[in-house]
């Protein structure tokens, strides 16, 4: 049978505006303007206000405050289902350009207080790593961190605790800003939806933005528990097989093997060797050329194998991901590409020189 | 503390606002499918939301919200729909591709099956996928009871899916 939503989906195709709900009441003849608290207030406190940005309150009962609103878009109950990105970037570099893209994973949870917690984390829609504990499996960190995301931002704000600190502009995000009680923590709410969109912590005199992508909490029993991938990282990775000649490396991976030719910024060629790559049908077979020493000092790694195997490609911190053709994913100072069919990673001294020697990859014919 | 708890002034309003920041996609869906027009849509969207607002005080409770602003907002998009049942297919949806190679029937067949179904059902279907309203919503927008929800949703899919399966033939 046609599928009924596939076909529906194909004649009206999903919309992803985000509408302009302050025009609605605008042309309902409700105004909301926010209107500035008149400057009455006495020297030191006025000064104050107006040099951190505090936003005026709306007066009673002429609509919502900022407060209000962020209070009203946070859903009921102690369920947290919060999507955020990673602090760590990963970039995308256009080997022919050197345009680079940072990409970040999404990591998303689910946190029911006492019956458990889900983490969820993919990179560019592909997941990652899918955990799920029991309740009792939660550590005390994790249950305080996203207790005090979900219901204790949502007691903030109803408690008269939290503090609107001021509009800003983030990353392009209008929000304002809003201090959530005593502690280190910051959120930005959207200036359009009143939904958090960022989370600003500072300790130890340094401050870290994070970018939250959805924000929910939940009646108790909603959140969604059970991993749907359950599939667990390698156990291990790449292991090193015999000593080869590099004439030899082409029935190994059943197409030449790219070098980077015999010299390589001063690193000689010192090593070819199997690689045995665990992979969930059994090990496949790899390969890897050393520059330099490995014996501790700077050198040059490129390994390869035919197939996309979790053993090779989360050397460079991913899993199941591969960059589009002609660019590469650099992780520090790895780096991930597909160069003459072959899944290649390449460590070098640091992620610039990385980069190098991918654009100096080419196919070693023998 | 809940939308209704907080916004004691008028919680009303605050439903209805709700409503526009979950529903405002799947709405603009349904009213795309309507009209046949993403602009003409966004516009019915707009003045149902609108007329919501000013009507609030019709609106029974927080629960039925959704339902109830998708009524006005499936009224507004048929005031707009130029060609009763807007859904049926112009020449140009139908040039003669009715299933493609991978056996799937392609938009305009959808369509033309569509076309063929009895107004309540489709708009049933329509609420359902492209508004993504649970049966008490449906109800509510269709004005019908809750318990006949499931039998024309059921209806609905058997018919479209023999329409299918002629055009397909």
């Amino acid at each position: 049978m046609t599928d009924i939503a596939q076909a529906l989906d194909r004649i009206v195709p999903p919309y992803d505006g985000v509408g302009d709900w302050e025009r609605v009441l605008r042309d309902a003849g409700l105004e909301r303007r926010p209107r500035r608290r008149p400057l009455r207030l006495g020297g030191a406190v006025a000064l104050v206000a107006a040099v951190i940005g505090v936003v005026a309150l709306w007066p009673s009962g002429a609509g919502p405050s900022v407060i209000d609103r962020a209070l009203a878009a946070t859903g009921e109950g102690p369920v947290l289902h919060l999507v955020y990105e990673s602090d760590l970037p990963h970039t995308l570099v256009d080997l022919e350009t050197g345009e680079r893209t940072e990409l970040r994973a999404e990591h998303e949870v689910w946190f029911d207080p006492g019956a458990g917690l889900r983490e969820t984390e993919r990179f560019d829609g592909i997941v990652q790593f899918d955990v799920s504990l029991s309740g009792d499996g939660v550590s005390e960190h994790a249950s305080s961190l996203y207790t005090s995301l979900g219901a204790g931002y949502r007691e903030a704000l109803e408690s008269g605790q939290a503090e609107v600190l001021g509009e800003d502009v983030v990353e392009g995000t209008p929000v304002y800003w809003i201090k959530i009680g005593p502690n280190n923590h910051d959120v930005a709410v959207s200036r359009e939806t009143f939904e958090p969109v960022f989370i600003r912590v500072t300790q130890n005199g340094t401050t870290g933005l994070t970018r939250i992508v959805a924000y929910h909490t939940m009646p108790a029993g909603s959140a969604q528990l059970e991993v749907t991938s359950p599939e667990t990282l390698p156990s291990e990775l790449g292991s090193y097989g015999a000593d080869l000649e590099l004439t030899d490396a082409a029935s190994l991976l059943g197409r030449p093997p790219v070098w980077a030719g015999p010299d390589l910024h001063g690193f000689a060629l010192d090593s070819v060797r199997e690689l045995r790559l665990p992979a969930s049908g059994g090990a496949i077979t790899g390969l890897s050329l050393a520059y330099g020493s490995t014996g501790g000092g700077a050198h040059v790694e490129i390994s390869q194998a035919a197939e996309l195997v979790d053993s090779l490609t989360m050397i460079a911190g991913v899993r199941g991901y591969e960059p589009p053709e002609g660019t590469l994913l650099l992780s520090g100072t790895m780096a991930l590409l597909r160069s003459n069919g072959l899944v290649v990673t390449i460590h070098a001294p640091d992620g610039e020189m990385a980069i190098e020697v991918a654009r100096s990859l080419r196919p070693f014919r023998g | 503390m809940s939308v209704w708890r907080r916004s004691r002034t008028d919680a009303k309003l605050a439903a209805i606002e709700a409503v526009y920041r979950e529903r405002l996609r799947p709405f603009v869906r349904l009213a795309t499918a309507i009209t046949g027009d993403e602009q003409t849509a966004l516009d019915a969207v707009h003045d149902g939301f609108v007329r919501a607002v000013r009507y609030r005080s019709r609106l029974r409770d927080r629960e039925s919200a959704p339902g109830w602003v998708c009524r006005i907002v499936l009224n507004e998009a048929k005031k707009r729909s130029t060609i009763e049942g807007r859904y049926v297919p112009t020449p140009d949806e139908l040039v003669d591709e009715t299933v493609s190679a991978n056996g799937h029937s392609e938009p305009g067949a959808v369509a033309a099956a569509l076309a063929a179904l009895p107004e309540r059902q489709r708009l049933a279907l329509f609420l359902r996928y492209y508004a993504d309203l649970d049966y008490a919503g449906i109800a509510e927008a269709l004005g019908i009871a809750r318990g006949t929800v499931s039998a024309t949703l059921h209806a609905a899919r058997a018919n479209l899916q023999t329409k299918l399966e002629e055009v397909n033939a």
